[in-house]
């Protein structure tokens, strides 16, 4: 695939998870969740999981977001790419995913649409809109060891 | 206009620069000024009898009297601080705590800086005090008439902008501080944005305190100014105590030096002290009036051109006619997307809540985009903005090239 149909087709899957966002609902009462904001910008974030401790996989995910393209796109493809995945699998793909952003080594393979924000790498002050969905989770699921 | 550019060694780096009222760039006189200081004077002011401590302490004290000078003030009404900032938060921790009690009120307005709300909501909230807020026009201004509505026998200070730095509007402060004094209370100008684009005679317009920083006036950063009343200075405790404010100390007790004397202890920020001085001067030397005429007619300008050329903008400032600020939103794309495409042109503008979150709910957004002009931005300069927000389509280039 040439680079200008990777990048009109990147660029589709942005648009659409910003005009048609993912997995927008009410969650349910036993849903974990938490609240983050880029206090610099104002994007603002409520992350509602609904996780399975026996099985310690994440089973839904929901959230209400503003913020910048780039934020709300990002937050709408993980909440798709993380819904039945592992604890394992989720710290695989969020590995991935702060990899790619930061300009590291990383599998594309598991990323699924989430790999169209790959060019993020080139704009720094940027990462923090695309990372502010995974470090929710992160939080919500006590992984967050910043 | 034109022949400045070449005095600012950062627009030699091909940036547009339009978020002067953030920070302003700073000439090179400024910047010789302090490592003039540095390379031939560097020691401290007042202390010990040496000649280079003379020298120095000469130097200081006359930045302080070009000050006077440049608000239309005397030099013992004029405190060095770190910036706008830490001159708010002295007249609200002295002043402030000095003369409100319980169900006292405060007035200011949903336009303020944090830096203006902030204080004031802690002192209130300390003193079990209130805050009023008094309604605002279009442009962000107060109108005499509304302050009268808000005013009664228990406000003691009202605390308002010179010039919003969202909305850009003027305040009339003369007959806003005819109105405060009627009422008996105090009037705090915040004077950030106002020093930079108004000529200011405190004395003229009677007002109280009145704070500004260095570099949002092509000064250094790291200093500003209080100015205060002399009656008021002498009346208020100082609130940070050590070296140089001191005047004799015992084991139980010590007595301190006069105004402005005692609010500046311990070592300070001398070069950018004499960094400001230099941007008085080179400010009195190009004309503030000929800056603020060539500001307004590229606001003009550009303003215009964004409204015929830009179909999806929303300017909330446009009424503010007077302002060198812009604020907009392009509808249905967040701020950030819109600075992101802008900032990969290198042109440099603001978005965010700006430091006024209050004023973003009363506008009922979460961010917008300002530009903010100075007198060294050029017509060519506002044609590319425009021509680079044309081009913008969905926002989101900034990721592929």
């Amino acid at each position: 695939m040439s680079y200008l149909n990777d990048e009109s087709m990147y660029r589709e899957i942005i648009m659409d998870h910003v005009k048609n966002p993912r997995n927008i609902k009410t969650p349910n009462d036993h849903y974990r969740k938490t609240y983050l904001k880029n206090p610099s910008c104002g994007d603002e974030l409520y992350l509602y999981v609904d996780y399975d401790e026996t099985t310690n996989t994440i089973k839904d995910i929901t959230y209400k977001v503003t913020g910048c393209s780039i934020c709300c796109s990002s937050v709408s493809m993980m909440s798709e790419l993380l819904t039945n995945k592992s604890k394992l699998e989720m710290a695989l793909i969020i590995e991935n995913f702060n990899n790619m952003v930061t300009g590291k080594e990383y599998n594309p393979e598991v990323l699924g649409d989430a790999v169209s924000l790959k060019g993020i790498v080139n704009v720094p002050p940027r990462i923090k809109c695309a990372t502010l969905g995974y470090k929710a989770l992160l939080q919500i699921l006590g992984e967050d060891h910043e | 206009m034109n022949n400045y550019r070449q005095d600012f060694p950062m627009l030699k780096h091909d940036y547009i620069y339009f978020n002067n009222a953030s920070t302003s760039l700073k000439p090179k006189c400024v910047i010789e000024a302090i490592s003039d200081y540095y390379n031939n004077y560097s020691v401290n002011t007042n202390r010990g009898v040496d000649s280079l401590g003379f020298k120095v302490t000469e130097k200081f004290e006359s930045v302080r009297q070009l000050v006077a000078d440049f608000i239309g003030s005397n030099s013992e009404e004029v405190i060095f601080t770190r910036g706008t900032t830490e001159s708010l938060n002295l007249v609200a921790s002295s002043f402030g705590n000095m003369i409100i009690n319980e169900g006292d009120e405060i007035v200011i307005s949903v336009v303020e800086h944090h830096s203006n709300l902030l204080p004031w909501q802690e002192l209130c909230n300390k003193l079990g005090a209130s805050l009023v807020f008094v309604p605002i026009k279009e442009d962000g201004t107060v109108d005499p008439e509304e302050l009268k509505k808000v005013m009664t026998k228990r406000t003691k200070i009202v605390a308002l902008n010179h010039i919003s730095n969202v909305m850009g509007g003027i305040n009339n402060l003369l007959e806003l501080s005819k109105v405060v004094h009627q009422f008996d209370a105090y009037f705090v100008v915040d004077g950030a944005q106002g020093i930079v684009h108004e000529k200011v005679n405190v004395h003229d317009l009677d007002i109280d305190f009145y704070a500004f920083s260095s570099h949002k006036m092509y000064g250094p950063m790291g200093v500003g100014v209080l100015y205060g009343k002399k009656e008021l200075l002498d009346m208020m405790p100082p609130v940070m105590f050590g070296g140089e404010m001191v005047d004799v100390v015992h084991n139980d007790i010590a007595t301190y030096k006069q105004t402005p004397y005692k609010f500046e202890a311990g070592t300070m920020m001398v070069p950018e002290v004499i960094g400001l001085g230099a941007a008085i001067e080179y400010i009195n030397q190009v004309d503030q009036t000929k800056m603020n005429a060539h500001v307004k007619e590229l606001r003009k300008y550009l303003i215009d051109k964004l409204i015929n050329e830009i179909s999806d903008i929303e300017i909330y400032n446009k009424d503010a006619i007077d302002s060198s600020l812009i604020t907009f939103n392009i509808k249905n794309i967040h701020a950030h997307d819109v600075a992101s495409v802008l900032d990969k042109e290198k042109i440099i503008v603001r978005a965010g809540h700006h430091c006024a979150q209050l004023c973003m709910s009363n506008l009922e957004v979460a961010s917008t985009i300002r530009i903010s002009l100075a007198f060294y931005n050029t017509f060519e300069e506002c044609d590319k903005v425009v021509e680079v927000l044309k081009k913008a389509g969905d926002y989101i280039d900034v990721l592929f090239k």
